[in-house]
C-alpha cells in the first residue's frame, strides 16, 4: 500500500507529539503539546474512523491539560507517565490512566521555576530521560538531573553554559551531552563536582544552534545532532570530538529526529522548512562493522550522496515542529495548527 | 467585465456623518464623562483613559480607570481557526498557480483551487453545525447559529461566483450549472422527494408536502423526479396526469453537444411550449389545479411563478426554473434580466430583502464591484472578500475602475489582503499565517510585516529563532537585527553576558555586541572573574565586528594562555592588547596590573622593547590607576627592563 | 441578515489606575506588553501584561515635584527605559534595574532608578519623546516657553550621561511633538511640533509675506541637516491655524510622503510630501520643502480635539476631544478616511447588557441604537 497522508486541523500550533505506546498492537492514542498561543495545553487524542469511510481515521480529543507557557518537550518516563517541560521554566510529571484515557491527566510532581533568571521567567528548553533520570536544560544555561521516582533534584550544573542550552541527551547514566545556541556541544560527567565539561566541541562553524541531539539506539557511541541551519552532524565519540559527517540536509532548522523504534536503519527528521524525511542509514552502519573489529569512520563524506532520503509528504508551507513514529504510523505536528498522520510506512 | 466606480462607492462615508456602518459603543464607566483620551496599544487594541489636559485646582479624589478595548475577532475562535489555517494553504497554492499562469493557461488549476476553498467552507459549516448541536449555553449556541448563517451565505455566493466566472462552461450555457447551484443550496425538496420515492406508496398525495415537493422538483429542473413522484399519485392513470406527464416527457433539453444549433432547438422548444399552452387553454386541466399550475410553470408563466413565490424563502430559489422554462439557452452573463424578473415577484409576506439577496442580485447583474462591496459587509472579518477577490483577480475576471477610469483592481485586492494579513498578525498564534499573506503583497505587505514582526512579544529564544527564520525568508533583515538586539538586551539585564554576546553576533549588531563585551570587561574589572569564557574562547573571527568584543575575546585568550602556563605567549598577547590601545578607560587598570605577575616571574617574559611599551602606556594611562599601584608597576617594569637588557646583551654576546 | 448582531464588536476590560489625581498620559512600550501611566499626583506607574488579558502593577514611584505630563518608552534594544516630563520644569530618564528592592519586592514591585534629570528648561516641560532607534539614543523635549531641546546619550550603556545637542527656540508655546519614524535614507531626521499658543488679534495681524518667519500656522516641521549639523525649521503648515493639542506622525509604510495627524479644533490628517530638489537637496528656502495637503478634517469632536493616536500600520487613527468621545478612523483602499466606531458615554445603557466571556477578563461592549443605521429593504 502506498503512503497515506492525512491532515487534521486542531486550532493549536503543535510543538510536541508522542504516540502513547501499546503493548503488541499499533498505538492509537497520542499526546500533543502546543506552543505560541495565549493558552497552551497538552491534549490526549485517539484515532477514530467515522461510519462512512472506515479506512480514514480522524484524531478526536479525549482530554486537555492546560499549562503555563509553551510545551517544549514531552518524554516518557514509563508507559503511563510523561515528563513535560514548559517555557515558563517548569517541569511536570503527568500520568495518564491506563484504563480510561478520557480521564484528565494527573499531575504527579511539579518542579516550579526549575529554570529561571532570578525572579524572571526562563524557558526550560528541553529534557531527556534515561531510566527514570530526567536531564533538563534551560535558557539559564543550567543542567538539572531529576529523579522521577523520588521527585527530587539529584544533580545540578549551575552555569554549565554562559549561553542558553537548546538540546540535551544522555550518553550513558553518568554522562550527558548538551548543545547551545551557538552549536557549542559539551559533554558532562555527572560523577564529578567540577563545573567543567569533560569534553567540548563545535557543531559547525556557523554559530547556529544545536536544536536536537540523539544517540543511536544500538550503537550508543554514535551521536547525531540537528542544527538550526538544517544540517545534520554525526559523531563517533570513540574516534574524535569533531563531527565525522556534516550533512546539508534540510533548508531550514532540524526540529526533531527519531530512529524507528524497530528498525535502527531508519531515521526520521522534520524541519522548519516544512519537510519530513526518512533516511535509510543502512549504508552507514555497515561501515562500522569492519571485518577485524577495527573502528572505522562512521560515514565517509564521499558516501553522502549514496544515502537514501525520502520525503514522507509534500513540503508544507509552515514549519513541522515534531514527529513521532510507531510501527508503520508516523504523526507530526506543525505550525499551521494541524497534525498529519502518515500510514503504511514500511520499515 | 468592466465596472466603473462612481465616485468612491467603497467608502460610503466619505462624508462621515450618517454613515450606516459607523457603530456607537457605550463607555462603561462614569469616569469618562468629563474627559476621555485614547492611545493605541498594538494591533486592534487601544486604551481609553480619563485624560486631563489641565491640572486640577486642588487634589481631588478621582475614580481613575483605564479601559482596554479590543475588537472581537470572529476568526479567532477555535473552529474558525481551522478555516483560517486550511485556507491559508490554498491561498499559497493559488499564488503559485497565478505565478505559473503568467506563462501558461491555468484556468483548470484555478477551478480546482476554487473548489478547494468551497470544500473548506463546507467543512467549516459542518463543524459549526456539529458544535451548535452539542452546545448547551443559549448565548453561545445563538452565536454559533449566526456563524453558520454567515458561512452559509459565503458558500452560496462563492459557488455562484465559481459558476459565473471561474468554471469552464461549454458554450457559456449556464442552465445546468444554475440548477445544480439551486439544488445544492436548497436541498429540502429533494430530501422529501427521496423519502417519498423510497417509501414508494401509491397515494402519496396524502403527504402534506406532496404537491410542494412535486412543484419544487419542477422548478429545480428535476423533471424526471417530478414525474416519478406523480406516478405515486392515486389518480396517476387519469387523463389529466397522462397529459401532463406526456408534456414533461417531451420537453426538449438543450445541450451544447446535442448536435443541433441554438436556432433549431429554439424552434422545437417553442413548438413544445405552444403545445403545452394549447393544452392549458383547452381547459382540460381545470379539475386538477395543481397539474394546471405545473403546466403554467413549464411554459414560463410569470403569474404562476409569482403564485408559488411565497413557498420559497428567496427569489433565487426560483431562478433555475425560471431560466429553464423561459430561456434555457441563456448564457452565463445574461442572467441580469431573469434575476430581475424573479426578484420582482411579489411575496405575500413582504419579507425584507436580505443581505444575501443583495449579493446574489449584484452577482447575477455582473456587478462584481458591488458584490465585493457587499461581501465586505459580511462579518467574517474579511475572510471571504479577501479570498474571493484574490481568486477573481488572478483569473483575470475582475476589473475595477475609479472615477478617473484608472484600473484600481490590484489596489483593491492588495488592500484586502493587507488588511486580512494584518488582522492575523495580531493573533498570538496565527501570525505565521498572516505573514504569508503580507509576504505575497510586496512592497507594502513586507513593510507592514516588518512593523508587526519587530513588535511581536518574544518570551523565549525558540520564538525569537522562529521569527528570525520567517523574517529571513522574506528578506526582512531589519527585523533580524532588531529581534537579536532586543534578545541581547534582555539577556544582558538578566546578567547573561554569554547569551547577550551570542545574540549580538547573530544579528551582526555591532552596538549590541559592544554592550555585551563592555559588560563582560566591566564585570571582570569589578569582580575579577571573567564571565562567558566559553563563548569568548570559541568565538570565530566572524564574531569580531566591534572593538570591545575583539578586546574581550583576546583578553579571555590571554587568561587561557596564562592558566595553561604559556607565559611567553600570554605576555605577547597582553603587550599587543596594551599597545593596540583598544581598552576603554575602566579597563586600563586591569590590563596594566595583569603585567605585574609576568614582570616579576622568575622566567623572563617581556623583552626590553615590550617593557618599554608597557612603561609608555603606564605613563599615558596613569590617571586610571592609583598612585600606589602605578608606583608598584613602575618598579616592576624597571626591574624587568634591567633583566631584559642584560639578557639582550647576553644574547648578542653569545652570537 | 443575522450577522449584523455580531459584526464589528468590541470588548473591553477596566483597569483601576489608582492614581490620586488626574491622569495625563498613558504610554505602551514597543511591544504593547507594558504600560506606563502618569498623573498630577506626581507619580508614574508601570503595569505589565500578565499574558492572560490582565495587567499587574509592577512599578510605582513619585517621579517629579509637579504634575507629570507625559511618559514615553525607549526602544527595548536600549533596555527598559522611560522618560517623563513635568510641570516642575524637568524631564527625567528612568531605567528598570534587574534586582528588586526589599520594600518593593514584597508587593512584586521592581525598582526604577532615575538615571538622569534634565533641568535645562525654565518652564514646564510639555512633551518628551525618544528618537527613532536608527539615530541612536536621542531624546527631545519641548517646553511652554517654546524651546525644543535635543539630547543624546553618546554611550548607550551610560544613561546618566546626556548631552544637550541642540536648543531650538520657537518663540511660541509648544505643547506637543512627534518624530518622523521614517527610516528611509532619503529623509533627513524630522520632527513636527505643535503650538497651543492662543490666537490673539496681534498674531493674526502679523501675517506677512516672509513665510519662514511669520507664518501664523501652529505646526512646524524641523529637519536636521547633516551638512550644517543643525536643526532648521523647514516648513510651517499654514493649514493649521488653531491651537494644537496633540500631533503624531503615522508609521511610514515606505511611501514617498508622510502622514501627520493633528488634534486641533478638529482632527486633521495632513499629507506631507517632500519636494525633491535635485540641484540642491538641502535647500531650505522659502520656496517650500514640502507639498502639503489636508486629506481629512473631522469636526465631530465639537470645538476641540485633544488626542490622536495611530495604530501600528497607520491604517487606523483614534481621536478624542471635548465631546468625551473616542472615534476610530480607518483608511480605505483609495486613501479616503471613514469613521468606523464611536465610543461615547451614555447615561442610559445601550440595547444589550455586557456579556461575560469565559477565559478572558474582557467584557463585550454594549452598542447604541444607531438612527443612521437603516435596515435593508
Amino acid at each position: 500500500m502506498p503512503l497515506d497522508v492525512q491532515g487534521t486541523f486542531v486550532s493549536q500550533k503543535i510543538n510536541k507529539i508522542r504516540w502513547i505506546p501499546e503493548e503488541y498492537i499499533e498505538a492509537n492514542c497520542f499526546f500533543t503539546g502546543s506552543w505560541d498561543d495565549d493558552v497552551n495545553s497538552i491534549k490526549v487524542w485517539t484515532l477514530e474512523s467515522n461510519q462512512e469511510e472506515e479506512d480514514i481515521e480522524y484524531p478526536r480529543p479525549l482530554s486537555e491539560f492546560i499549562v503555563d507557557g509553551d510545551v517544549t518537550e514531552i518524554q516518557f518516563v514509563d508507559s503511563t507517565k510523561i515528563a513535560v517541560s514548559t517555557s515558563n521554566g517548569d517541569v511536570k510529571l503527568l500520568e495518564i490512566s491506563v484504563y480510561d484515557k478520557k480521564s484528565p491527566l494527573r499531575e504527579i510532581h511539579s518542579w516550579k521555576n526549575l529554570h529561571n533568571f532570578g525572579l524572571d521567567q526562563c524557558s526550560c528548553t528541553s529534557l531527556h530521560i534515561l531510566d527514570g533520570d530526567i536531564a533538563t536544560i534551560g535558557e539559564d544555561g543550567n543542567v538539572n538531573i531529576l529523579n522521577s521516582r523520588r521527585g527530587e533534584i539529584s544533580y545540578r550544573i549551575v552555569g554549565a553554559d554562559s549561553c542558553s542550552l537548546h538540546s540535551v541527551c544522555f550518553i550513558k547514566h553518568t554522562e550527558v551531552i548538551t548543545g547551545n545556541l551557538r552549536g557549542h556541544m559539551k559533554i558532562w560527567d555527572l560523577r564529578t563536582n567540577i563545573n567543567k565539561p569533560a569534553a567540548s566541541f563545535l557543531l559547525a562553524g556557523d554559530e547556529m544552534a544545536a536544536t536536537c541531539i540523539l544517540n543511536h539506539p544500538t550503537q550508543p557511541h554514535i551521536i547525531l545532532a540537528g542544527s538550526e541551519s538544517g544540517s545534520l552532524a554525526v559523531w563517533d565519540l570513540r574516534v574524535n570530538s569533531f563531527p565525522t559527517t556534516l550533512l546539508n540536509a534540510h533548508s531550514a532548522g532540524v526540529t526533531e529526529m527519531q530512529f524507528h523504534p524497530e528498525n535502527p536503519h531508519k531515521l526520521f527528521t522534520s524541519s522548519v522548512s516544512g519537510e519530513i524525511w526518512d533516511w535509510n542509514m543502512e549504508g552507514m552502519t555497515k561501515s562500522t562493522q569492519g571485518p577485524d573489529n577495527q573502528i572505522t569512520t562512521w560515514l565517509p563524506l564521499e558516501e553522502k550522496n549514496a544515502m537514501m532520503v525520502n520525503s514522507l509528504m509534500p513540503p508544507l508551507h509552515k514549519p513541522i515542529n515534531t514527529l513521532h513514529c510507531d510501527k508503520g504510523k508516523i504523526i507530526c505536528g506543525t505550525d499551521n495548527e494541524a497534525v498529519y498522520l502518515i500510514k503504511n510506512f514500511k520499515y | 467585465m468592466n465596472t466603473s466606480n462612481q465616485g468612491s462607492s467603497f467608502s460610503r462615508g466619505n462624508n462621515t456623518q450618517a454613515d450606516s456602518n459607523t457603530k456607537t459603543f457605550v463607555l462603561p464607566d462614569k469616569c469618562f464623562e468629563q474627559r476621555a483620551a485614547c492611545v493605541f496599544r498594538s494591533g486592534n487594541k487601544f486604551s481609553i483613559y480619563p485624560r486631563s489636559q489641565t491640572v486640577s485646582k486642588a487634589p481631588v479624589s478621582i475614580d481613575n480607570k483605564i479601559l482596554d478595548v479590543r475588537q472581537d475577532i470572529l476568526l479567532f475562535i477555535p473552529i474558525l481557526r481551522k478555516l483560517v489555517n486550511e485556507s491559508n494553504g490554498t491561498y499559497i497554492s493559488l499564488q503559485k498557480a497565478a505565478e505559473a499562469a503568467k506563462t501558461t493557461d491555468n484556468q483548470v488549476e484555478f477551478l480546482k483551487l476554487s473548489r478547494q476553498y468551497r470544500s473548506i467552507i463546507r467543512v467549516c459549516i459542518e463543524s459549526l453545525q456539529e458544535s451548535a448541536a452539542m452546545e448547551q449555553d443559549g448565548v453561545k449556541k445563538c452565536n454559533l447559529l449566526s456563524y453558520i448563517t454567515i458561512f452559509y451565505s459565503v458558500e452560496c455566493i462563492w459557488h455562484l461566483c465559481e459558476i459565473l466566472y471561474i468554471d469552464n462552461i461549454p458554450g457559456d450555457v449556464v442552465l445546468p450549472f444554475l440548477l445544480e447551484w439551486v439544488r445544492f443550496h436548497f436541498p429540502c425538496h429533494e430530501q422529501t422527494a427521496a423519502q417519498m420515492l423510497e417509501a414508494c406508496e401509491r397515494g402519496s398525495e396524502d403527504h402534506p408536502e406532496y404537491w410542494d415537493t412535486v412543484i419544487g422538483m419542477i422548478v429545480q429542473g428535476r423533471v424526471d423526479v417530478a414525474r416519478a413522484l406523480m406516478k405515486l399519485h392515486s389518480s396517476v392513470d387519469s387523463n389529466e396526469f397522462k397529459l401532463v406527464d406526456n408534456s414533461l416527457r417531451s420537453m426538449p433539453v438543450y445541450s451544447v453537444y446535442g448536435g443541433i444549433s441554438t436556432g433549431e432547438f429554439t424552434i422545437s422548444w417553442k413548438h413544445w411550449q405552444a403545445e403545452c399552452r394549447s393544452k392549458i387553454t383547452s381547459r382540460v386541466l381545470t379539475s386538477q389545479p395543481k397539474l394546471e399550475l405545473i403546466m403554467k410553470l413549464i411554459i414560463g408563466d410569470y403569474a404562476a411563478f409569482e403564485s408559488i413565490r411565497g413557498s420559497y424563502s428567496s427569489w433565487f430559489d426560483l431562478l433555475g426554473g425560471w431560466v429553464m422554462f423561459t430561456a434555457p439557452w441563456t448564457r452565463r452573463h445574461e442572467l441580469g434580466a431573469p434575476a430581475a424578473a424573479c426578484a420582482g415577484m411579489a411575496t405575500p409576506t413582504h419579507a425584507p430583502r436580505t443581505h444575501l439577496d443583495q449579493m446574489v442580485r449584484a452577482l447575477l447583474d455582473g456587478d462584481l464591484h458591488q458584490v465585493i462591496h457587499e461581501i465586505q459587509q459580511i462579518s467574517d472579518n474579511g475572510w471571504f472578500a479577501t479570498h474571493l477577490t484574490d481568486i477573481l483577480f488572478h483569473c483575470g475576471k475582475l476589473k475595477i475602475l475609479d472615477k478617473h477610469q484608472n484600473n484600481v483592481t490590484a489596489r483593491l485586492r492588495d488592500s484586502l489582503i493587507l488588511e486580512y494579513g494584518c488582522l492575523l498578525m495580531e493573533h498570538k498564534s496565527l501570525w505565521s499565517a498572516g505573514l504569508s499573506y503580507l509576504g505575497s503583497c510586496p512592497p507594502e505587505g513586507l513593510r507592514r510585516a516588518e512593523l508587526a514582526l519587530e513588535r511581536m512579544p518574544i518570551e523565549t529564544e525558540a520564538k525569537a529563532m522562529r521569527v528570525i527564520a520567517e523574517a529571513k525568508k522574506y528578506g526582512l533583515n531589519g527585523v533580524v537585527r532588531t529581534v537579536c538586539a532586543c534578545a541581547s538586551s534582555r539577556l544582558l539585564r538578566a546578567g547573561r553576558i554569554g547569551g547577550a554576546l551570542t545574540w549580538g553576533t547573530r544579528g551582526k549588531h555591532g552596538a549590541a555586541c559592544g554592550r555585551a563585551a563592555h559588560a563582560a570587561l566591566r564585570q571582570y574589572a569589578a569582580r575579577g572573574e571573567l564571565p562567558a569564557q566559553d563563548a569568548l574562547l570559541t568565538a570565530t573571527p566572524a564574531m569580531l565586528p566591534h572593538h570591545p568584543l575583539l578586546l574581550a575575546v583576546k583578553y579571555s585568550d590571554f587568561h587561557r594562555l596564562y592558566k595553561s602556563r604559556e607565559f611567553k605567549k600570554a605576555g605577547k598577547l597582553l603587550v599587543s592588547l596594551i599597545t593596540s590601545k583598544l581598552a576603554p578607560d575602566y579597563f586600563w587598570e586591569t590590563l596594566l596590573l595583569d603585567t605585574l605577575p609576568l614582570l616579576e616571574s622568575d622566567e623572563l617574559i617581556f623583552s626590553s622593547e615590550d617593557t618599554i611599551e608597557i612603561m609608555l602606556c603606564l605613563e599615558l594611562k596613569s590617571s586610571n590607576l592609583s598612585a600606589e599601584k602605578a608606583d608598584l608597576l613602575r618598579l616592576a617594569a624597571v626591574r624587568n627592563l634591567a633583566r631584559a637588557s642584560l639578557a639582550d646583551e647576553d644574547n648578542s654576546n653569545s652570537e | 441578515m443575522g450577522d449584523q448582531s455580531i459584526t464589528n464588536l468590541f470588548e473591553s476590560q477596566t483597569i483601576f489606575a489608582d492614581h490620586k489625581d488626574l491622569i495625563h498620559d498613558v504610554a505602551y512600550d514597543f511591544y504593547g506588553e507594558r504600560m506606563a501611566t502618569c498623573s498630577s499626583d506626581q507619580y508614574v506607574k508601570i503595569w505589565d501584561s500578565d499574558n492572560k488579558g490582565g495587567w499587574r502593577l509592577t512599578g510605582s514611584w513619585k517621579a517629579h515635584h509637579g504634575s507629570v505630563w507625559k511618559v514615553t518608552w525607549a526602544h527595548p534594544e536600549f533596555g527598559q527605559v522611560i522618560a517623563t516630563c513635568s510641570f516642575d520644569r524637568t524631564a527625567a530618564v528612568w531605567e528598570e534595574v534587574g534586582d528588586t528592592n526589599s520594600s518593593g519586592s514584597e508587593k512584586g514591585l521592581r525598582t526604577w532608578v532615575k538615571r538622569s534629570n534634565l533641568v535645562d528648561s525654565r518652564t514646564s516641560v510639555t512633551d518628551v519623546k525618544f528618537g527613532p532607534k536608527h539615530l541612536g539614543l536621542l531624546l527631545v523635549t519641548c517646553s511652554a516657553d517654546g524651546i525644543i531641546r535635543i539630547y543624546e546619550a553618546p554611550d548607550v550603556m551610560n544613561l546618566a550621561q546626556w548631552t544637550l545637542q541642540h536648543e531650538i527656540p520657537t518663540k511660541v508655546s509648544i505643547s506637543c511633538l512627534t518624530w518622523n519614524p521614517s527610516m528611509s535614507k532619503i529623509n533627513p531626521p524630522m520632527l513636527a511640533v505643535g503650538s497651543d499658543e492662543p490666537n490673539t488679534t496681534n498674531a493674526i495681524a502679523n501675517v506677512q509675506t516672509d513665510k519662514s518667519t511669520a507664518c501664523n500656522g501652529k505646526v512646524f516641521i524641523y529637519e536636521y541637516s547633516e551638512g550644517s549639523r543643525r536643526w532648521t525649521r523647514t516648513d510651517c503648515l499654514s493649514s493649521v491655524l488653531e491651537p494644537v493639542n496633540d500631533i503624531a506622525f503615522a508609521p511610514n509604510l515606505g511611501r514617498s510622503f508622510h502622514l501627520l495627524a493633528v488634534a486641533t479644533k478638529d482632527v486633521r490628517i495632513i499629507k506631507i510630501e517632500p519636494i525633491v530638489d535635485w540641484n540642491n537637496p538641502n535647500s531650505t528656502n522659502g520656496g517650500g520643502r514640502f507639498k502639503t495637503e489636508v486629506l481629512a478634517a473631522f469636526e465631530e469632536h465639537f470645538s476641540c480635539a485633544w488626542r490622536v493616536s495611530w495604530n501600528l500600520t497607520g491604517t487606523l487613527l483614534a481621536s478624542s476631544g471635548d465631546d468625551c468621545c473616542v472615534r476610530l478612523w480607518k483608511m480605505q483602499y483609495l486613501n479616503q478616511w471613514r469613521c468606523v466606531a464611536v465610543f461615547k458615554n451614555e447615561p442610559m445603557a445601550g440595547d444589550s447588557p455586557p456579556l461575560v466571556r469565559p477565559h478572558t477578563a474582557y467584557m463585550r461592549m454594549a452598542t447604541m441604537a444607531n438612527p443612521a443605521h437603516m435596515p435593508y429593504h
